[in-house]
């Protein structure tokens, strides 16, 4: 997964000539430009500082939260074991945008990007009830979807909000 | 344009919290002057028990002085406030005091609203309509189980149209080993057209056996 993400990103960077390998341990190793680094979160930053350094957030406390997220998504979400594993860390993500339009302080960082890509295929499959649950994560992805990258390889979801699910809602 | 009544009560306020429930922003998908007439009419904080308002005034007041740089043209959201009522009185009475002032008036609006329309003409006729756009899954099929199709991708991404962009591919197994190379695309309508698109694929005849289109999606 982790390997994948990062050659999706790499992709979305426009950034050549990336390898991405992973050792027996699992661990995955980057090589970009003849720089090599290893791990998942390391390995992000050093390709959004190489293509586009705005992504990893302005000031010092939002680069701070861009490299928080990372290591949530390392640590957390993308060793979910179990479906309620995967829930409780839905409900955090949708309880932090609730406050929030994008993931870092108001601006597009590459961790909205790296969780769109990770959250597209489940996202894809849910109900319109699971979509109305987490509504704050349906409508970030409704706004990131619409980004001009992602747009050409992410098929778009359709997000509606029905009348019949308010009952549902757990805010 | 959606109206959400006077942004300064409860209900106007209430309106527009379902409104944002499910969008970022209050037009389409990026920050726009909307957003910012909308913030100026609300003017201060909203209460948290408005979350979704709270979170986009939060939003549109981390663009600070910049917020006058936002694409898009200033529309009023809230209901214009009702226009005075003319003072009655003015049509019981036969002199008309002010009668070449009002002329004078009259004439100014009209070179204003000519000057308007004028420059509203001048915009339109400038802003190019939107461009009909198609996503297109393409199967692209192989001879047999020895086709390269590493070699078979590279050769349909070498296919270049004003207009065209190539998405994501994917092989899938059909049967005996055997792969389908299936490849999105982005095609602008009045540019290309799938047939010539298929033909043009079809013409490396020493790995495609035929092009067939899964999907076609309007964008």
């Amino acid at each position: 997964m982790e390997k994948k993400l990062i050659a999706d990103t790499a992709k979305y960077l426009g950034a050549a000539k990336v390898k991405v390998t992973a050792d027996k341990n699992g661990k995955v190793l980057v090589e970009a430009g003849g720089e090599k680094t290893s791990g998942f979160v390391c390995g992000i930053l050093t390709l959004v500082r190489s293509q586009n350094t705005s992504l990893e957030g302005s000031t010092p406390l939002q680069k701070c939260l861009t490299l928080d997220w990372l290591t949530y998504f390392a640590t957390h979400l993308f060793h979910c074991s179990t479906h309620e594993a995967l829930n409780s860390c839905l409900q955090h993500i949708d309880r932090e945008l609730l406050s929030r339009t994008y993931l870092c302080c108001h601006r597009l960082t590459v961790a909205d990007i790296v969780l769109f890509m990770a959250l597209h295929p489940f996202i894809t499959n849910w109900s319109f009830m699971q979509k109305e649950q987490y509504m704050n994560i349906s409508r970030w992805c409704s706004s990131m979807q619409n980004d001009v990258v992602l747009k050409k390889t992410y098929k778009p979801i359709k997000f509606s909000r029905t009348c019949l699910y308010e009952g549902a809602l757990c805010h | 344009m959606t109206q959400f009544g006077d942004l300064k009560t409860e209900n106007g306020l209430k309106a527009l919290n379902d409104y944002l429930g499910d969008r970022s922003y209050i037009e389409g998908f990026a920050p726009s002057q909307s957003d910012v007439s909308a913030f100026e009419d609300i003017g201060k904080l909203p209460s948290d028990k408005f979350f979704h308002v709270l979170r986009w005034y939060n939003q549109i007041a981390s663009f600070g002085s910049e917020k006058s740089k936002l694409p898009g043209e200033k529309k009023a959201v809230t209901k214009s406030a009702p226009a005075p009522a003319a003072e009655d009185e003015d049509e019981d009475e036969d002199i008309d005091l002010f009668g070449s002032d009002d002329e004078e008036q009259d004439a100014e609006a009209a070179r204003v609203r000519e000057e308007r329309l004028a420059a509203y003409a001048a915009k339109k006729s400038a802003k190019p309509g939107p461009i009909a756009k198609s996503q297109i899954m393409l199967d692209v099929k192989p001879w047999d189980d020895e086709t390269d199709m590493k070699a078979l991708e590279d050769c349909v991404r070498t296919v270049q149209m004003d207009g065209l962009v190539w998405g994501a591919s994917k092989l899938q197994p059909l049967a005996y080993g055997i792969n389908k190379l299936s490849i999105l695309c982005t095609v602008e309508d009045a540019k290309v057209s799938v047939d010539d698109l298929t033909e043009k694929i079809e013409a490396f005849e020493d790995y495609v056996q035929s092009v067939d289109v899964a999907a076609f999606n309007k964008v």
